[in-house]
Parts: structure tokens; C-alpha cells; sequence
């Protein structure tokens, strides 16, 4: 498989000023030391709670944010060493897709010029080329060209929804983050956008990150899945692992407290996790889920352990798989 | 039913005068909850039942909300002949309301161990001494880690997941809570905190033997807590049941629908395509006199767009408000795997 | 699969809304009306005026309203009132018009960018407006007109100047909470330069509390000039400004009143038209102040 994308431990932190008058500052480690890689044509997956720094996460590998530390490889290339011109260029190639489909969109633009915005910036063609590419691209994503003159307040959730889409497909990318694309929509239009992103994956070869909270929902997409806490990853396997066989306490919890959605399994759950998700901003020692651990043992509390193979391609960072 | 019922609707008409046209948020809507029961009310945005819940309290702003008709019978009393006075009492006592966002229901200026005991003391009549320790009691009941201190917090001090028990806390501190409203009370949390508040949720139910109306998107949610289930579409009651006749056997297209969009469901197991439903909501002020759900429905015919079908009763407690309800049931459940 | 299924009657363009809140809005009505016949008196001042404003007949000098065919009377040297009332209307719109223009664009400039870059270039900003905001604004604006040398257009430039740190706080307020929108964020996942960004996509939706500021601002400025020129620092004789006419005219209060009251009155009427709407529309355009 090509690699499309290595990140490899990145950092993103930020500091906290409690009050001006105070020089001590408070550091959120966002994104702590995340290492990992995105072979062409996957569906990466990554779920946690908040805070854990998914939506960070994505958003600094797209280089929306600086960096702390570490590198992000597109096709070997580091973003973060290109000038200012070249990362333009290669925004073509990356976009992503946002989870409020309120705020994502600027409200005072009509849906025409949301949508050509991408294609004026990178002087896709000649106006009338734009207008027809519009009109395609918006039928492509099941909104009626007859609608362009609108704006985005005058269309409910899903449908624009499907325009950040179009916004992001404009300029045929081969990589898109999804940063909790779907969570905002009701349970039948969710499913609308979903086989959209699959149909849409399909047809251009695409390959995504899609962050959510929802574990239904990214079991369901994805071919690969990350499981973060507090900055970390703690466990990553291909989807197919990762049902069969959770390693990570957290994982198991995360899984566990989801409810399910089949009335006769309810008394038959094993209930682990219990606590608060710690401040990120001072998160315990040694492994970040300790405290709220059934099986924390000594050096869980004094280091945190490595993300290591345990089986062929499924990673997990916990003490209770490997010595210290 | 040879259960007591606690609380009866019957025929609820609500509209909303908007700038743009009359919005028929709930129309002719009916149930009923018994006592000790968890009745869930499900359904997506805009299909009314948040405003179903306010129509039982009042809480609904008049104007620009309108009762037109109906009744609301809790414990004898028919809630929308009371006054406001009463209406007052009643909520701080048997019918009690928590909602998707902690935070803006708590006062950010009082430690939190002073707002539930003003609770005590406006309803009960207790001593600021005595309410304090019932409220620190309180706490406890609601699994709030050294309750002692914690009543000393203010609000802006505890996690979405805390203050949401605090707020079931206050729901809690009416001596006899006959009813208790949920709207969307895990919405805002993350799933292991979710998981945690619907488990006390649970509990106390039991504890104090009260009934929940439980008001969700959320199936999942749903297939958890509910005895008994509501769904509703664009303002009308669409299929009813307990939650094992809902989710064995879906047999509204809408509900059935609903379940098919989810990407839990078992049928997927092997599948990279969803069967979502097609369309959008519709626009609750360009509603006609037909079944709301028609314009997304594979069955619908032309008396669809029509009029509003009337009940038909599968079994006993459940029931779906279809034109074509035999030819679903047929077809219905053989896609539902 | 018809997609377009429920896709919502078209609603009114969010100007059209206004413009509703704004008829149901009385007192911004008020001053609108106000506003629009000022406008229209300058505008057509040479029309409307019965007479030149500069033509001076001595022997007439100080005649009472409604006598020898004046209708607001004469002025002490025997001009007349109405027309030098109705030329003073353009003198005020051009120069409500021209130091907001000033204050306006520089304060937008200064606003944005500090807003926008914010950290080590924010700070800086802010403190030297906050120099600025540190002199009392009248006695800013007489150090700036004593530096250029009293005249009308200096004392316009003058007020530009001292009122644009007023501007740029507003706008950086308002930029602030909004670059925060999901939509910048995207825009700049786009490809989108920071001055698209910045004057395409995060200026108009700032408009609101802007134009708000600038209503207000319009009536300061004439306020503002009817001080200077009192002072004797803005419009100079025989212009017919409305401050420099109740300034020269002081004297007669008790002997010829209507020739200091009238210019008082038309310069709190225009005021007040001004300040009406700038309160309308805060209450129609501002989300915070609306229930």
C-alpha cells in the first residue's frame, strides 16, 4: 500500500494563560507525541471523547494549526517545510469537511460562490467553466443547481451538509479529513451523508480521516481506527481487529458504555469505566486512564508506556501487554 | 392496562405564530405514562417532542405558542385548567425537569449545595441548616464523589457529567417525585459519561419510584432505558409500543426507516451502504392535512397526501398510524434483518 | 433518490428582514425620517433655499421670523436664516460623512488586522489606541486642528482622526468572535488568502455592529464640527455652518433670539435623527440586545 500521509510525533500544545498577571502558564498538550501512518484508499478512523485532541489532530495535519513539535510527511513531503506558496497549491490536494454545517459556512455567501470560492483561488478555468463545474459538482452532491442563488441558512442541516462537500470536492483532492462530519444531522439524513462519503470515495479514490465521537458510526466507515485519550493514542487496529480483540482498558470501556441498540442486550453489559475524563490540561501521570482503570498496576502510575505491536498491525499503549 | 396510570394526553394541539406562517408543532398527540414507568420519546428534530414535554409543565412561551386543544390529566387534575400558581407548585414537587445542557440551568453566582437546599426551603419549608444536609444527602444519592465539599462548588467548578447529577439532584429533591422530565439528558456528554448518568438514571427510578418521560434522538438511548416507546414524525404520534415490540418488530415505514439508518444495526455487518431514508424533514409550516411522512415513504399512495391515518393495533399495546399498514407489515419487516 | 425533497420555501433575504424590524422599530423610523429629510435638504439646498445665503441686506438686519418676508428672520447682518439653515444641512452631511469616511476606513484597517494576526502585533495595536483613547477626545481633536491650522476640511480630518481608535475596538471585537466560525477555518482549508479572508469573508459579517457605530459616529461628527467651529477651529465666516452661526450670534440671545435658537434646533434634530437610528439599528442588528 503507498503511503500517502506518515505523521510522525506530533505535537500540538497550547499554552494556558489562567490570567495576564500570571508568568506561570498552563500547557494543554492537545496532540502528544501522535505517530502514524495513512496508506492510499484507507478510511482512517479515529474516535475519543472530548478533549482527547482528535479534532486538533486533524486540523494540524491539514497544517490549519502550527505545529508544536514532529513532522507531517504528504508523500514524503514535510507540510511544515514548505513555503507559503507550495502549501496552497497543495491545498487542492488535501481538504476537509466540518462538523457544524451552521458555522462552516460563511453566512453572507451564496451557495454559487461558496462553491466556486476553491476553484477561483486555484484558477480552475475560464467563469463559464466554473459555473458548469459548479452546477456538476452540485448535482453530483444531490443539491439542485436550480437552488445556487441561495443562501446557506435558507437549507436544512443535511443539505448543507452536502455543500461543504461540494466545497471540498471542488478541486478533485485525493485527501480529506472528515472532522465529525456527520455528528450535527439526525439519525436519517447521518445516513444519507454517509453512503454519500462512500459514493463520493468510490468514484474519485479517495482517501479520508474520518474523526467522530460516534463509534457506531465510525466502525461502520472506517477500515482502519485510532482510539485517542487525553492527547494519545492508546490503541490502533483495523476495524476487523479491533472487534474481535480490544487491548486497551479504554478501549474496551469506550466500546462498552455505547449503548446499544437492541433492547434484549441491556442487562447483559459489563459496566467498567466510572470517573470524570481528567483535565487535559494536568492530566494524571503515567498512563493518562489509571485512575479510572479496573486494572492499573504500579508503573501504570510512574510512565507511560509505548504504542507497541502487539499483533501483526494492531498497536496499543498499555502496561498490561509488555514489560516495562 | 391494569397499571395506574400517572399522567394522560389526550388530543394535544400545539401551534406556533411565527412571522412566516402557523407552525403545527403537535398534532393531536395522545399518551399516556404509568407509574414507576420509563416512556421514551423518540424522534429527530423538529418532530415536536421537546414541545410535547413543555406542554406538560407549560413551559411553552404563550405567545407565540398556542394549546389550542387537548388535556393533560396528571394524578386526577387536568393541568391546563390549573393556574399558574398551581402549575408552579406542581412543578417544583411531582414533576420535576432536567435538560440537555447542565449548565445553563444552574445559577453560575451559588454554590450548588445552596441552590438545591432553596429547593427544600421554598417547597418544604425547611430551615437553611436542615435543607443543606438534606441537600448534601441528595448529592450522595446521586453518586457525587465527597458530596460534602462538592456542595461547596460552584457550578462552573464541576464536569458536564457532574452538574448534569446535580440537576437530576434538584429534580430529586420533591418528597414524592412523581414525574420526572428527561429532554435530551445525555446529548451533551461523552459516552462514558453518558453511560454512567443513564445507569443512576435507572437506579434512582427504582430507588424513589418514579416515572421518567425520557426525550431523545438517541435509539441507542432508547434501547437502553424505555418500558415503552413513542415515536413521532413532523408533530404526529406515528407508532407506539413497549420497546421490544419497537425494535423486534419496527413496523411504521418512518421507524422502520430510522432503525435502517443506523450504522449499529446488524445488517451491516457486511455492508458498506446504509438504507437511509431519502429527503429531508419537512418544513413543519408547509405541512397539509396528510401523513407528514408521505413525501419520504416507499409506500405512500395517494391517500397519503390526503389525510391522517387512523390507528392500527398490531398487538396489544402496539399500534402505527399508517394508510397502508397491512402492505408494510408485509414488506416491512422482511428488509428489516 | 430526489434529494430536493423538503428543501424550505424560500425565506427572505436577511436585508429584507431587517429592513421589517426596522418598520416595526419606532423610534429608528424616527430618526430615518429625520435623517432622509436632512439628506434631502442638502442635497437640494441651492433649490430649496429662497435666497444666497451670503447676501446680507444691513438694513434688515435682525428681523424677527415672519416679518418683512423672512420666514425665520434675519441674522445680524441681515442674511437669511432659512437659507443659510438649509446650506449649513449640506455642510453637516458632508461633514458626518466625510471624518466617518476617515475614521471608518482606518479604523476597519487597524481593527481588522489586529484582530485578525492578533498576539505580538495586537499588542501593540491596542496600545497605542489606547494612547490615543487616553487624551480627552475634544481636546485630541483641538491639538490636531491647532497642528493643521483651523479650517472646515481640517476640522473634518481632525475628527476622522481622533474617533478612529473608537472604530477599530469595535471592529476588533466583532472580528475576534467572528474568525472563530468553523467558516474561516474552512476558507483557509480552501486556499483562501489572509486578505480574502479577512476583507471577503469575515468584514461583512461584521457589517452589523459597524454600521451601527458609524450611525452614531455621523451625529458626534456634526456635533463635533458645530464645537469646533464655535470654538473658532472649524468652518470660518461666512460659511453658514451651523456651530459657527450660533457661535457669532451668541451675543443676541436676549435681544434676537431665533438667530442663536434655530441653528441650536437643526443641529440637535440632526443629532437626534442620527442617534435614533444608530440605537434602532443596534437593537434590530445586534443578536445580544434582542430576546
Amino acid at each position: 500500500m503507498d503511503k500517502l500521509l506518515e505523521v510522525k510525533n506530533l505535537k500540538k500544545y497550547y499554552h494556558i494563560s489562567s490570567n495576564n498577571m500570571s508568568s506561570q502558564n498552563a500547557v494543554l498538550k492537545a496532540v502528544d507525541d501522535v505517530s502514524f501512518d495513512l496508506g492510499k484508499g484507507e478510511i482512517l478512523g479515529i474516535v475519543g471523547e472530548s478533549g482527547c485532541g482528535k479534532s486538533t489532530l486533524g486540523k494540524t495535519i491539514l497544517r490549519l494549526h502550527d505545529k508544536t513539535d514532529g513532522q507531517v510527511l504528504y508523500h514524503g513531503d514535510d507540510l511544515f517545510e514548505m513555503k507559503h506558496q507550495e502549501m496552497t497549491a497543495l491545498r487542492k490536494q488535501m481538504q476537509m469537511v466540518f462538523q457544524d454545517p451552521f458555522s462552516s459556512l460563511n453566512p453572507r455567501k451564496k451557495i454559487s460562490s461558496l462553491i466556486d470560492q476553491p476553484l477561483r483561488i486555484h484558477n480552475y478555468g475560464t467563469p463559464a467553466e466554473i459555473v458548469e463545474k459548479v452546477e456538476s459538482i452540485m448535482e453530483e452532491v444531490g443539491i439542485n443547481p436550480h437552488y445556487k442563488k441561495r443562501f446557506p441558512h435558507q437549507f436544512s442541516g443535511g443539505q448543507r451538509q452536502r455543500i461543504g462537500i461540494a466545497r471540498a470536492l471542488a478541486l478533485n483532492p485525493e485527501f480529506v479529513v472528515c472532522d465529525e462530519a456527520v455528528s450535527a444531522l439526525d439519525v436519517s439524513v447521518q445516513a444519507q451523508i454517509l453512503n454519500l462519503l462512500l459514493d463520493l470515495r468510490e468514484k474519485h479514490d479517495l482517501t479520508y480521516i474520518f474523526i467522530a465521537h460516534d463509534l457506531a458510526v465510525v466502525e461502520f466507515i472506517s477500515t482502519r481506527i485510532i482510539v485517542m485519550y487525553l492527547g494519545k493514542i492508546v490503541e490502533v487496529a483495523s476495524k476487523e481487529d479491533l472487534k474481535k480483540n480490544r487491548l486497551h482498558p479504554y478501549t474496551k470501556a469506550l466500546f462498552s458504555a455505547f449503548p446499544m441498540t437492541d433492547p434484549h442486550q441491556r442487562d447483559k453489559k459489563e459496566k467498567i469505566v466510572m470517573g470524570d475524563v481528567p483535565s487535559p490540561i494536568n492530566p494524571p501521570s503515567g498512563c493518562h486512564f489509571h485512575p479510572r482503570c479496573p486494572f492499573a498496576k504500579d508503573i501504570c502510575r510512574q510512565e507511560y508506556p509505548p504504542l507497541k505491536e502487539l499483533e501483526s498491525g494492531h498497536f496499543a499503549a498499555c502496561w498490561l501487554h509488555q514489560e516495562s | 392496562m391494569s397499571e395506574e396510570t400517572l399522567l394522560s394526553m389526550e388530543n394535544i394541539n400545539v401551534h406556533f405564530n411565527t412571522r412566516r406562517g402557523v407552525v403545527k408543532a403537535v398534532r393531536d398527540l395522545s399518551l399516556y405514562i404509568n407509574k414507576g414507568e420509563t416512556l421514551a420519546l423518540v424522534g429527530e428534530s423538529g418532530c415536536g417532542k421537546s414541545v410535547t414535554a413543555h406542554t406538560i409543565n407549560q413551559l411553552i412561551p404563550m405567545p407565540p405558542g398556542v394549546i389550542e386543544s387537548g388535556s393533560v390529566i396528571f394524578q386526577g387534575r387536568d393541568l391546563l385548567q390549573c393556574t399558574q400558581r398551581e402549575v408552579q407548585d406542581l412543578r417544583g414537587t411531582q414533576i420535576s425537569m432536567i435538560f440537555q445542557e447542565p449548565m445553563t440551568s444552574l445559577n453560575p453566582v451559588f454554590k450548588i449545595g445552596d441552590q438545591l437546599a432553596d429547593v427544600f426551603m421554598a417547597h418544604q419549608d425547611m430551615k437553611k441548616k436542615e435543607a443543606l444536609a438534606k441537600a448534601v444527602e441528595l448529592l450522595k444519592l446521586v453518586k457525587i464523589p465527597s458530596p460534602e465539599k462538592r456542595a461547596y462548588d460552584y457550578p462552573h467548578q464541576l464536569s458536564g457529567g457532574m452538574r448534569q447529577r446535580v440537576m437530576i439532584a434538584m429534580a430529586l429533591a420533591s418528597p414524592d417525585s412523581g414525574l420526572m422530565i428527561a429532554d435530551e439528558p445525555t446529548t451533551a456528554l461523552d459516552v462514558t459519561i453518558q453511560a454512567q448518568i443513564l445507569d443512576l438514571l435507572n437506579d434512582l427510578k427504582d430507588k424513589v419510584n418514579m416515572s421518567l418521560l425520557l426525550i431523545t434522538h438517541d435509539m441507542g438511548v432508547v434501547a437502553e432505558m424505555a418500558d415503552r416507546v413513542v415515536v413521532m414524525y413532523a408533530g404526529r404520534k406515528v407508532e407506539e409500543g413497549t420497546v421490544y415490540q419497537i425494535f423486534d418488530n419496527p413496523s411504521h415505514p418512518y421507524t422502520l426507516g430510522l432503525l435502517n439508518s443506523l450504522p449499529s444495526n446488524d445488517k451491516y455487518k457486511n455492508s458498506t451502504r446504509l438504507e437511509a431514508i431519502p429527503g429531508n424533514v419537512p418544513d413543519l409550516l408547509s405541512l397539509g392535512e396528510g401523513c407528514p411522512f408521505a413525501n419520504r415513504c416507499n409506500w405512500s399512495s395517494d391517500v397519503c397526501n390526503k389525510s391522517f391515518p387512523g390507528k392500527t393495533e398490531l398487538a396489544e399495546g402496539h399500534s402505527i398510524w399508517c394508510h397502508n399498514a397491512t402492505k408494510v407489515i408485509a414488506e416491512g419487516t422482511k428488509t428489516n434483518g | 433518490m430526489n434529494e430536493n425533497i423538503g428543501v424550505p420555501e424560500l425565506e427572505e433575504s436577511p436585508l429584507k428582514e431587517h429592513w421589517h424590524s426596522l418598520r416595526q422599530n419606532k423610534t429608528a423610523m424616527a430618526g430615518l425620517i429625520i435623517i432622509v429629510l436632512f439628506l434631502l435638504v442638502g442635497i437640494f439646498s441651492p433649490v430649496l433655499a429662497p435666497m444666497d445665503p451670503l447676501e446680507q441686506h444691513i438694513e434688515l438686519r435682525k428681523s424677527a421670523p415672519f416679518t418683512n418676508g423672512y420666514i425665520l428672520g434675519t441674522d445680524d447682518l441681515g442674511r437669511d436664516l432659512l437659507s443659510r439653515l438649509i446650506y449649513g444641512a449640506r455642510i453637516s452631511m458632508i461633514i458626518g460623512v466625510i471624518s466617518v469616511s476617515i475614521s471608518l476606513f482606518f479604523g476597519v484597517i487597524i481593527g481588522m488586522i489586529s484582530a485578525y494576526y492578533g498576539g505580538i502585533v495586537d499588542k501593540i495595536i491596542m496600545r497605542l489606541i489606547d494612547m490615543m483613547l487616553a487624551f480627552p477626545y475634544i481636546l485630541l481633536t483641538i491639538v490636531i486642528v491647532a497642528v493643521l491650522g483651523p479650517s472646515l476640511t481640517n476640522a473634518m480630518i481632525a475628527i476622522g482622526i481622533s474617533q478612529i481608535p473608537s472604530y477599530a475596538r469595535v471592529v476588533r471585537a466583532s472580528v475576534l468572535a467572528e474568525k472563530e466560525n468553523d467558516y474561516v477555518l474552512a476558507e483557509r482549508a480552501l486556499g483562501a488568502s489572509d486578505r480574502e479572508l479577512m476583507f471577503g469573508s469575515i468584514l461583512p459579517n461584521c457589517l452589523a455592529p459597524i454600521s451601527v457605530q458609524a450611525t452614531l459616529g455621523v451625529g458626534t461628527a456634526i456635533l463635533d464640527s458645530a464645537a469646533l467651529s464655535f470654538l473658532g477651529l472649524g468652518a470660518q465666516p461666512p460659511t453658514p455652518e451651523w456651530g459657527l452661526m450660533i457661535a457669532s450670534s451668541k451675543e443676541f440671545i436676549t435681544s434676537a433670539w431665533w438667530i442663536v435658537t434655530f441653528p441650536g434646533i437643526a443641529t440637535l434634530l440632526a443629532v437626534l435623527g442620527f442617534n435614533l437610528l444608530g440605537d434602532g439599528l443596534r437593537d434590530i442588528l445586534d443578536p445580544r440586545l434582542r430576546d
